[in-house]
């Protein structure tokens, strides 16, 4: 699931379309997706693959004065590089034969017992303190553009300073004035940081309380899932 | 077919938010949701597992809850699932009327330590004692001799079952979770046609997994009748081989026009299903009040897309005097009880009750 909308989120300016093996024409699509080298992601995959991507997975891929050219079913197609496409399977421990395996990059996305229980938390503290979750929220969003502008500060003193000039280093009057901005600027952002760093702490123990309801949550789901090995 | 998504799992999680007690104070909250869920969950895979593997589930549950808590002794868990699995020689059993792998289980018992060192010893002195306890009829109701009852949880009571009485283990198992947890859950809980049609939606299709015997469909067509989906509203066929086009064709049309779809016996048409998921994915904003039910047999071969969707209802006659008597009363209202005058009545209905769960 977070991999499907990691993907959906990542993919969404490269223009992605999610299929399936049974959608109507989805050889079309995927053609146009090759041309004009946008995303695409199957979705709810079994063990088998639908043969005809296999030219894509190989990447058989032949120089056709200078342009490149790809063999999909009986036509060719130019194969633009931006081409990416994902397939995503619910399938939990998925039997590829050797050749998928070694034709594909396979990353394991299976949710695991501590990550289960992170999300169960963060759904708990949702539902029963709304205010804290935003709070927490906020705290990583304002936190990470502090962080960009720290950066963006360390970036200009040294374009700065690296600067040819004529007028020697401690004259520079324009140059001080930039170093005494970016100074100033950079301590208000450490001590945000740290007001942040301390806040976070608190919203932190305040969750903590909730950990027990995710911990059982998170167990409860793998005992249902093992129910597979049943039957 | 025993498969779950996390999002079918997320909705259990949400609805015991939801429906939880409130409370001020945040341990007594926070007690009240973990009750709340554990239970909600219980009921949920209940529905859609078999009568003989439901104890096995209530049992890894619990053990899988103590272990979370760090309460679960590994190594007696251990031996209670595999007992004694070394290769050695024993010792020739002394005691008469132990067979031998209980007494060779008794070894492995002895070598937990803690408040098992010593037990070996205790049986051998105590063999009358023992002899007596052995020859009860429901052992895990007396007190063991020695003061074991006391000294032993009834974790470790299950052990000592393992070791004397494996053909009681069961019961053991129940005591155990019993004191664990609640006695809700070793009982199953009985189908309500109701709730389940409650928790559907237009888009999670509901699955029967049907046992000898079992018709759910009489009872499908009463809930229709019930909510008011007569029969025009509620379509139904058995799958079988020339089908498929006429089932794609119920499907479509129940989908635009809000009907009840009723696919029988659908592992008749195995083949079939990789279509219909297909036939359920593409379908443009079903109408709200469609359902489809689905009744099969269990096969490893039913698509694992809809089974991770899909509600599943195991329909299976329960297991006991006292389930069957309860499953009988839940299609009873209040009002049907109440429905005539003469005290006779309500006796007339136990009495029928009961003799539709004794055959």
């Amino acid at each position: 699931m977070q991999a499907i909308s990691w993907i959906k989120e990542k993919e969404k300016k490269a223009g992605l379309r999610v299929l399936t093996f049974n959608t109507e024409g989805f050889v079309k699509l995927l053609e146009n997706a090759i041309k004009f080298g946008t995303s695409i992601l199957f979705e709810g995959l079994d063990t088998e693959l639908d043969p005809i991507i296999d030219p894509v997975l190989e990447k058989n891929i032949t120089k056709e004065a200078g342009i490149e050219m790809l063999t999909l079913g009986d036509q060719k197609i130019e194969y633009n590089q931006d081409f990416r496409m994902a397939l995503v399977t619910k399938l939990a421990n998925p039997m590829y034969s050797p050749e998928i395996f070694g034709k594909t990059m396979i990353i394991n996305f299976s949710v695991t017992l501590g990550g289960l229980k992170d999300q169960l938390l963060n759904q708990v503290v949702e539902f029963e303190r709304p205010e804290l979750e935003k709070m927490r929220k906020e705290l990583i969003a304002s936190n990470a553009s502090n962080k960009q502008e720290q950066k963006e500060l360390e970036d200009l003193l040294l374009s700065e300073l690296s600067k040819e000039s004529d007028v020697p280093l401690v004259d520079n009057e324009p140059l001080i004035k930039v170093l005494g901005d970016a100074k100033s600027k950079s301590i208000k952002i450490a001590k945000d940081l740290e007001i942040a760093a301390e806040t976070g702490i608190t919203i932190e123990a305040s969750r903590q309380d909730y950990t027990n309801v995710a911990k059982r949550g998170a167990i409860l789901f793998f005992c249902m899932t093992g129910l597979s090995s049943i039957s | 077919m025993y498969e779950y998504s996390l999002n079918s799992y997320n909705t259990i999680f949400k609805g015991a938010l939801e429906t939880s007690k409130k409370d001020n104070v945040l341990p007594a909250r926070i007690r009240f949701i973990i009750e709340r869920l554990t239970l909600l969950f219980y009921e949920f895979v209940c529905m859609g597992i078999f009568e003989a593997h439901k104890l096995t589930f209530s049992f890894q549950m619990t053990t899988m809850i103590m272990d979370g808590e760090g309460t679960l002794e590994k190594r007696e868990l251990d031996f209670f699932l595999k007992g004694n699995t070394s290769l050695d020689e024993v010792d020739k059993n002394p005691i008469k009327w132990l067979d031998e792998s209980g007494w060779k289980n008794s070894y492995k018992l002895d070598s937990l330590g803690g408040v098992w060192a010593g037990f070996q010893e205790n049986m051998k002195d105590y063999q009358k004692k023992w002899k007596k306890w052995f020859d009860e009829e429901t052992p895990e109701q007396v007190e063991m001799p020695c003061g074991y009852t006391d000294k032993l949880s009834k974790f470790q009571q299950m052990l000592v079952a393992k070791v004397f009485r494996p053909d009681r283990c069961i019961n053991a198992i129940k005591n155990f979770i019993m004191d664990k947890m609640n006695p809700i859950y070793v009982s199953s809980p009985p189908i309500m046609y109701d709730k389940i049609y409650k928790q559907s939606t237009e888009k999670t299709p509901i699955v029967f997994i049907l046992s000898p015997g079992a018709d759910p469909q009489a009872e499908v067509q009463r809930l229709a009748d019930e909510l008011g989906y007569g029969q025009s509203k509620f379509i139904f066929a058995a799958l079988g081989q020339g089908m498929e086009s006429h089932a794609k064709a119920m499907i479509e049309r129940g989908a635009i026009r809000g009907h009840w779809i009723m696919l029988n016996n659908c592992h008749l048409l195995v083949k079939w299903l990789k279509t219909m998921e297909a036939i359920i994915e593409n379908l443009q904003k079903p109408d709200k009040n469609f359902r489809l039910w689905l009744t099969t047999e269990p096969t490893d071969e039913f698509p694992l897309g809809i089974l991770q969707k899909a509600l599943k209802v195991v329909t299976e006659p329960p297991d006991g005097l006292g389930a069957n008597l309860r499953s009988n009363y839940v299609r009873l209202s209040d009002e049907d009880l109440e429905a005539s005058e003469r005290g006779e009545f309500k006796q007339l209905i136990y009495v029928l009750s009961f003799f539709h769960a004794v055959i």
